[in-house]
């Protein structure tokens, strides 16, 4: 909330104005100016009030007057009109104008303009929170620190992020899973003239295909079964801001010809409704697949990769960037340390060197979850080779990270395939194709 | 007899929280200015200036009502809306009269409180 509210009375009613100022001032936080007539008080409008009461009749200028002039020099300035009778017609005008409450001079009037003024600082508390937190988020999506890296991949990425911030082209980013496409595309819109609109990101994937088309268009009450209020979609939630469709690539192929005719006609139908809606934000998709690839096998429209693949931003996997592995390494690092109010750590070349030769299929996410659980597991300044712990699964480049014996591998292999088949040694045996009792002998000698 | 109290500060001492500066301040206030409102009112009746009557009027209503004045509670919005909608003019005098009547009671007992 502000710590220093100042409220203009404007009140030609020096009874009244009085009393409002006492009544105001009982709280320290505010300060009170009075003025008696329009015109001085329009002459100090540039000190900028946070909030103005303002009686309806003024003896040289109408409250409607100088609530008009007010709103067009500042239209965030609250004004409570205060008037000294009850016309529901005048109230429902200056409401109109803008006014942020209309007061009639009774014995509740010191509540009601108590209550007013309270919820026009907590308004007003919102209101520069979420200014500072949108400069916050703003700085934080700066791609020119936001996104790091030297390699050259990643320079030709930082040219494409530069266009994209410039245009207003539909963009498409892949790259595999962990490479940070958010984050691209959180920089994008955050940089562009969009920025102060909505971002809204939707996982394709986590959203069951039977509620994908009310998720992303809405619906209208009673539509379908739960549908018990009408909701709109993210299409319109991201009104003129950017909507971020991440894993596009795993979009149902009934739902991609309806996604389509919502981008080729700019406009959409809310699920269960008649009327159609205006689509004006921008479209920025994702995958970690090849969709031209998904296009040759007939999972992906054509049509609908055309639509959606505008500027094109590849963005590189981590083991073909190069020295940028040990740059990342040690942002994050720095990053865990200073949230967590830790001493600066550095990383001993052996340990560097453990990070550069290591493939990262889990890509910066996963870099960001080793250097974090290094920052852990050090007890010095230096975080040494052996406080590194790759964690990675599923990838056979990982696996063979291991540098196992052939025997050690084998064992591996078996015990994956029994976790897999719920230890069916029989299935096992087929699907490697080697003899069960091979299988036998390794459980009874605890190989596996 | 004890003369019956027309006014009552119960709104006032509520804003005033405790502070009776603030209240004796108010009063002397509402006794500066009062009369001369009435005194509008007057000259505005003399001369059929309805609009007159309607703005002293008007401006009259928040501090008889803060003052807890209830039996001026209608007459003033009586006078008020009369004027306004220049309805019932031949009423505007009798309630002048028992507004300034009134009025001087209160005068009289504000400044003996």
């Amino acid at each position: 909330m502000a710590d220093n509210f100042s409220v203009f009375v404007v009140e030609d009613d020096e009874f009244y104005s009085e009393v409002l100022e006492y009544h105001l001032s009982l709280n320290p936080d505010i300060t009170v100016t009075k003025f008696t007539n329009g015109k001085d008080f329009l002459n100090n409008l540039d000190k900028n009030p946070d909030a103005v009461t303002l009686d309806y009749s003024l003896p040289d200028i109408s409250g409607e007057e100088v609530l008009r002039k007010i709103k067009e020099y500042n239209s965030d300035i609250p004004v409570v009109m205060i008037s000294g009778q009850e016309d529901i017609k005048t109230a429902i005008s200056l409401l109109q104008e803008g006014a942020y409450d209309y007061i009639v001079k009774d014995e509740d009037t010191k509540d009601r303009i108590w209550n007013a003024i309270r919820n026009i600082r907590e308004k007003v508390g919102l209101k520069q929170e979420i200014s500072a937190l949108k400069q916050q988020v703003k700085k934080k999506y700066d791609f020119t620190t936001s996104i790091i890296g030297n390699s050259p991949s990643m320079k030709r990425v930082f040219a494409m992020i530069e266009k994209a911030v410039k245009s207003n082209i539909t963009v498409s980013i892949t790259g595999e899973t962990g490479t940070g496409k958010e984050v691209v595309a959180k920089s994008i819109h955050y940089n562009s003239p969009r920025a102060k609109k909505p971002f809204v990101a939707v996982n394709i994937t986590a959203i069951p295909s039977e509620l994908i088309e009310s998720e992303l268009f809405g619906h209208e009450k009673g539509s379908f079964t739960g549908a018990s209020a009408r909701r709109i979609g993210k299409f319109e939630e991201s009104g003129d801001g950017t909507i971020f469709l991440d894993e596009i690539g795993e979009m149902d192929i009934n739902m991609q010809s309806k996604l389509l005719r919502v981008l080729q006609e700019r406009e959409l139908t809310r699920v269960g409704g008649n009327g159609t809606v205006k689509v004006k934000c921008r479209v920025i998709s994702a995958t970690h697949k090849d969709l031209a690839e998904e296009v040759r096998k007939g999972n992906f429209r054509e049509d609908l990769y055309y639509r959606l693949l505008g500027l094109p931003v590849s963005l590189p996997p981590l083991r073909e960037r190069g020295n940028d592995v040990l740059v990342l390494a040690k942002h994050f690092i720095d990053e865990y340390c200073q949230e967590n109010e830790l001493g600066k750590l550095k990383l001993s070349s052996k340990a560097q060197n453990k990070l550069f030769k290591y493939p990262w299929p889990g890509n910066i996410r996963e870099l960001k979850a080793v250097t974090e659980l290094c920052c852990v597991m050090t007890d010095s300044d230096t975080i040494e080779e052996e406080h590194i712990t790759f964690n990675s699964t599923g990838s056979i480049d990982t696996l063979l990270q291991n540098e196992m014996t052939l025997e050690g591998y084998k064992n591996r292999i078996v015990k994956h395939f029994l976790d897999k088949y719920n230890n069916d040694v029989v299935n096992v045996a087929k699907k490697l194709d080697i003899g069960k009792s091979t299988i036998y002998r390794m459980l009874q000698e605890r190989m596996v | 007899m004890t003369e019956e109290k027309l006014y009552d500060l119960k709104q006032l001492t509520e804003i005033a929280a405790g502070n009776e500066e603030f209240i004796t301040k108010m009063v002397n206030m509402f006794l500066e200015m009062t009369p001369g409102l009435v005194e509008r009112i007057e000259a505005g009746l003399q001369i059929q200036d309805w609009a007159e009557v309607r703005s002293a009027a008007h401006k009259m209503k928040p501090s008889v009502d803060m003052m807890g004045i209830g039996s001026l509670y209608d007459v003033v919005r009586g006078i008020e809306g009369n004027a306004k909608t220049e309805t019932d003019l031949d009423k505007i005098p009798e309630l002048y009269f028992t507004l300034s009547e009134t009025l001087e009671t209160v005068y009289e007992q504000l400044r003996n409180r």
